[in-house]
């Protein structure tokens, strides 16, 4: 089941002469439990892939489907609520919320949608994060796989279509960094949770399912 | 080190943005600083200048100084500027060869004397000779008396005697009319003089020569010494001079001391004097210096605040730079320095930008301010003065400002190490709080409250910053609004407020009445017909009031009440309008006296003195007043007191200092007790009061026509310049806290823009994000009001307690200006915030989340 589809997806940034193409008609499809990672130089346009993906930017022209829906033809407040409920969001600098603690954090996107947390279901994902001991504290007091461990929590909390990451790892040391990944790889087999993941690390592409390679905003 | 300069240089070009904003803080406090100073300079100079003209331009005045003596005291080092005056003599003048009517001073005037005495020629020219002369039209109507216009000669009948009547001893003179001036000096000339019919005018001629004594104006090169010159100008020792003085300059305005060592006696212009001193022992004038040092410390201390914000968040910009820097080796005091260097660059542009435009803005706010009032100005100018010293003093302050803002800054750069600046962790303090309340937030304003609340509590440092400059700017707000408050009704309380406008003076009861009907038919409603008759209390004394008591006993005031009563009838209309208003009947009350028995003056309580009101008998309803009527042959008479009250009917009845009483009486009582023809008065209110004057004026004969509005609103002008000086300092003060409460919550904003991009990314719209900052607004305003309020109330009540100690005056709950607080805060923090939500609305999601620097 295809659950991400792009279409002749193009971003232009600038005018004329300083016309800079990020993304330069790309296509393609992930489907449903798939993990891809997208690779590419920096300026390759990978990230821009990532947020027109994710439906934070708007795209020049092109259409990105998400589980069947049109994303650019909703308003921005519609877009917003679907962000919330089919997108997961995961940043390299993992830009918490500082004045939330880690539970707050995590069910902040079930909050925005009044959503009643299952106990149950947050103590089980706090296991899986390794974060059941540190649930009250506040981003500062956290080291920084923790605290990507919390974005990641964040993203998955509302069971989104997708999992968009970029370069989950890019500040994190080696060890912080396998295990990360080796935490989107479960949530990936556990929940059959769909990731797409920007990464210049090859080491850490090869554990996907599938490379998407980028350069100058084109699929090679 | 040379090098670490061009980087600031270069960082602060980079940074546009918060280079202008820091800049527009420091532009601003400067400018506040400024204006207050250059606002005070002006005052002080416009008021001496005022002064001047009305009082005249002179310290000391000598009487009778032989002329053999002048020369004495012109060569006298100190002495910048001396004028003569002469008292030539009284002549009373007969309108009609049948009654004297109007009572001349005639004076001879030095050439200076005609320009620095306090009078003003309205038209024609200054005397030039001994024959000619100019006439003071203050309280001779000019219009009225024909053989008054200018070009008129007039045969005046002088004598020496002041208490000229048609029997003293006179010699002829002829005097051709030259021009009409006005005196403003109230020693030359009193404001009003009327009795008996009898007009008091002044006439001035140039000096003759042959003449023994001459009255001595001196202007002093330097009134520090005034003391001390005019001691040995009077050939006294200081001691003996200061004994002379009494106590204060200001208490002894106008007073003549006479004592065998001094040479001449001498009248102080007390007002010039102690305002070209430096204003301190005028009480108005210290009061406004007050302020205006509170008022810059305020400034000082809201400024840093503001200035502070812009400069930390330079530093949080900067980071990475002084990371970097110091692990390279850049030792602390280095980079302390860099940031102070930084605000010298800034200081060295904003400064004279700040000053320039404090003092222009006081330049155009007196410009203006004296073309929309010059109506109610009355010849007092605003003079725009720049003080060079205050200039001065403007930069030291501001200077002090800049560097209390950046030493905190500079502490904080010098502290960054480098590991903790390369790996940029969020730099801003939070507490771990478990926050309790936040369900019932949660429950009532959804989850943007939730988080608004949170922030409140566990953010405390981002917060204190905003809610401490609202708090500022409040408090000091409610209790400057109570100061002005307080100090402007003082001021009016100086003048009595009249009811009535125009004034006219029949020559007796029956022209009385026949005014009474003239405006009657003119459509004129409120009016009295006031008639007197002059009493005396019998055993007055013994009734005597515990207050009055008191104040006969304190020598300091050395007073001796002669129990003098006036009687005063309103005629029908004004009498039933009075007893209506004190819910009395004709009936009931027609035979008997309403008394007025009430003073304001000091009066010792506990040992302090008090101004307040007081009656001065202890005479109650029911009681029977015994009275010799002086005007009906000293008959006695037994009144009996219908009611005591302090009301009085258009304010015709004084409180006054004089130690008179008054009763009210009706028409047919006072039938009873007057000659027909004693004194009449007929006091109208009326709408148009300038028309119906002139009517009254032109189309009829009566002795007298006055339009009291007309001094009244020259009396106001005064009092209206110190509070408009006063008021702009509350102007100024509301400018100061917006600009504060401005800048503080933009930039507070501006630094959230990556928290708030986030939110959004997860899933906020726009919507439940506006719903939370509008929330996170309210938390703002309640916090800071819950906080500002009580502390501008206890602001208000010591201003209260320090202005009043002296006044009976009451506590005024300063309950509008706190409503207005909250309106203009409401607004205000409604607006700034619509104002940042537009522009983080506006922004790219994407972009300002990966941008490194906020």
């Amino acid at each position: 089941m295809e659950i991400v589809k792009v279409e002749n997806l193009v971003k232009k940034y600038g005018k004329d002469e300083n016309e800079v193409i990020a993304v330069n008609n790309v296509s393609f499809t992930v489907e449903k439990g798939e993990f891809v990672a997208i690779v590419g130089s920096s300026g390759s346009g990978k990230s821009t892939l990532l947020h027109l993906i994710g439906g934070v930017d708007r795209p020049t022209s092109g259409k990105v489907f998400i589980n069947g829906k049109d994303i650019y033809s909703l308003k921005d407040d519609e877009l917003a609520i679907f962000r919330r409920r089919e997108v997961g969001l995961i940043y390299q600098f993992y830009n918490l919320i500082p004045i939330l603690n880690v539970v707050e954090n995590i069910t902040l996107p079930l909050e925005l949608d009044k959503i009643q947390i299952e106990k149950d279901k947050l103590d089980e994902l706090l296991k899986v994060l390794g974060l059941e001991n540190r649930k009250d504290h506040l981003p500062n007091q956290l080291s920084g796989g923790q605290q990507q461990r919390v974005a990641i929590g964040r993203s998955l909390i509302c069971n989104p279509s997708v999992i968009l990451a970029d370069e989950p790892t890019g500040n994190l040391d080696s060890n912080a960094s396998e295990e990360i990944i080796k935490l989107l790889k479960e949530s990936n087999k556990k929940y059959n949770q769909t990731i797409i993941m920007i990464t210049h690390n090859l080491e850490i592409a090869k554990m996907a399912d599938r490379i998407i390679k980028i350069e100058d905003g084109k699929i090679v | 080190m040379k090098l670490l300069h061009k980087l600031t240089i270069k960082s602060l070009k980079l940074n546009k943005k918060r280079t202008i904003v820091t800049i527009i803080g420091i532009v601003l406090a400067t400018a506040l600083i400024t204006s207050i100073a250059t606002l005070v300079s002006s005052a002080y100079k416009s008021y001496c200048e005022y002064v001047r003209e009305t009082d005249g331009n002179y310290h000391v005045k000598f009487n009778d100084v032989p002329t053999e003596e002048i020369k004495n005291i012109e060569n006298k080092d100190s002495i910048e500027n001396l004028f003569l005056t002469q008292k030539i003599g009284y002549s009373i003048y007969s309108k009609d060869n049948e009654q004297a009517n109007i009572y001349f001073q005639i004076l001879g005037f030095s050439e200076n004397a005609m320009q620095e005495l306090g009078i003003k020629l309205v038209e024609g020219r200054m005397p030039e000779s001994e024959n000619e002369i100019v006439i003071s039209q203050n309280n001779l109507d000019i219009k009225e008396n024909a053989n008054f216009e200018i070009g008129k000669e007039v045969e005046l009948n002088i004598t020496n005697e002041e208490e000229a009547d048609n029997n003293s001893e006179t010699t002829t003179k002829n005097y051709k009319i030259v021009g009409i001036i006005d005196v403003t000096d109230e020693n030359i000339e009193k404001d009003y003089m009327e009795e008996n019919n009898i007009t008091y005018s002044t006439i001035i001629t140039t000096l003759s020569e042959n003449t023994e004594t001459y009255d001595v104006y001196v202007r002093y090169k330097n009134v520090i010494n005034f003391i001390e010159e005019t001691a040995d100008i009077l050939g006294v020792s200081q001691e003996e001079f200061n004994q002379l003085q009494g106590k204060t300059l200001e208490e002894t305005s106008e007073n003549l001391f006479f004592n065998k060592s001094n040479k001449y006696t001498y009248t102080i212009n007390s007002l010039l004097t102690i305002m070209e001193s430096g204003g301190f022992g005028y009480s108005v004038f210290f009061m406004i210096y007050a302020i205006a040092t509170i008022v810059m410390i305020v400034i000082i201390i809201s400024s840093v605040f503001c200035i502070r914000n812009s400069f930390s968040i330079s530093i949080t910009e900067k980071i990475k730079e002084y990371g970097m820097l110091s692990s390279i080796g850049a030792t602390k005091k280095q980079i302390r320095q860099m940031v102070f260097y930084e605000a010298f660059i800034l200081g060295i542009i904003a400064i004279p930008i700040g000053i320039l435009l404090g003092t222009g803005l006081i330049y155009l706010f007196l410009k203006i301010g004296e073309n929309l009032l010059s109506e109610y100005l009355y010849g007092i100018k605003f003079i725009f003065s720049i003080n060079i010293w205050m200039i001065i003093l403007s930069v030291v302050l501001s200077i002090i400002t800049i560097y209390f803002s950046a030493s905190k800054s500079a502490k904080k750069a010098s502290q960054i190490s480098p590991i903790e600046a390369i790996r940029n962790n969020e730099n801003i303090d939070i507490t771990n709080k478990t926050v309790k309340s936040s369900k019932i937030i949660k429950r009532m304003f959804g989850v943007g409250g939730d988080i608004a609340y949170k922030n409140l509590k566990r953010n405390k440092k981002r917060y204190r910053t905003t809610v401490i400059s609202i708090v500022v700017s409040v408090s000091i707000f409610i209790g400057m609004s109570s100061f002005v408050n307080y100090v402007s009704k003082i001021q009016n309380s100086y003048y009595n407020d009249y009811q009535y406008n125009v004034l006219i003076r029949p020559s007796n009861y029956e022209e009385a009445k026949k005014a009474e009907d003239i405006i009657r038919r003119l459509g004129e409603k409120r009016y009295i017909v006031e008639r007197v008759a002059y009493a005396y209390c019998i055993n007055g004394e013994e009734h005597y009031s515990k207050d009055l008591k008191d104040i006969i006993n304190d020598k300091e005031f050395n007073i001796n009440p002669d129990s003098s009563i006036d009687i005063y009838s309103l005629g029908n209309e004004g009498y039933n309008d009075f007893i209506k208003e004190l819910g009395l009947k004709y009936e009931d009350v027609k035979d008997k006296a309403i008394l007025i028995d009430y003073k304001t003056g000091f009066v010792t309580l506990d040992g302090n003195e008090h101004y307040k009101l007081y009656r001065m008998y202890d005479y109650e309803e029911g009681d029977t007043l015994e009275i010799i009527n002086v005007t009906q042959n000293d008959e006695t008479l037994n009144i009996e007191i219908a009611e005591v009250t302090d009301k009085r009917l258009m304010n015709i009845v004084e409180y006054g200092d004089n130690f008179t009483s008054y009763i009210i009486v009706s028409d047919e009582m006072m039938d009873n007790l007057l000659y027909r023809d004693a004194r009449c008065a007929v006091y109208i209110n009326s709408d148009n009061d300038r028309e119906l004057e002139e009517k009254l004026k032109n189309d009829y004969d009566f002795a007298y026509v006055g339009n009291i509005a007309e001094t009244e609103r020259e009396e106001k002008a005064k009092s209206l310049t110190i509070t408009i000086f006063l008021y702009s300092f509350i102007v100024i003060f509301a400018l100061i806290g917006i600009t504060n409460i401005f800048n503080t919550i933009t930039t507070s904003m501006e630094l959230r823009q990556r928290e708030f991009a986030n939110l959004k990314a997860i899933g906020m719209t726009n919507k439940e994000f506006n719903h939370m900052i509008a929330l996170e607004s309210l938390f703002y305003i309640l916090k800071s009001l819950v906080i500002s309020i009580p502390i501008g109330i206890i602001l208000s009540y010591i201003v209260y307690q320090v202005i009043c100690t002296n006044i009976e005056m009451n506590y005024i709950f300063p309950i509008k200006e706190i409503l207005i607080v909250i309106i203009i805060l409401c607004i205000l923090i409604g607006g700034i915030m619509k104002y940042s939500l537009n522009k983080t609305n506006k922004q790219n999601i994407i972009e300002t989340i990966r941008k490194e620097n906020i």
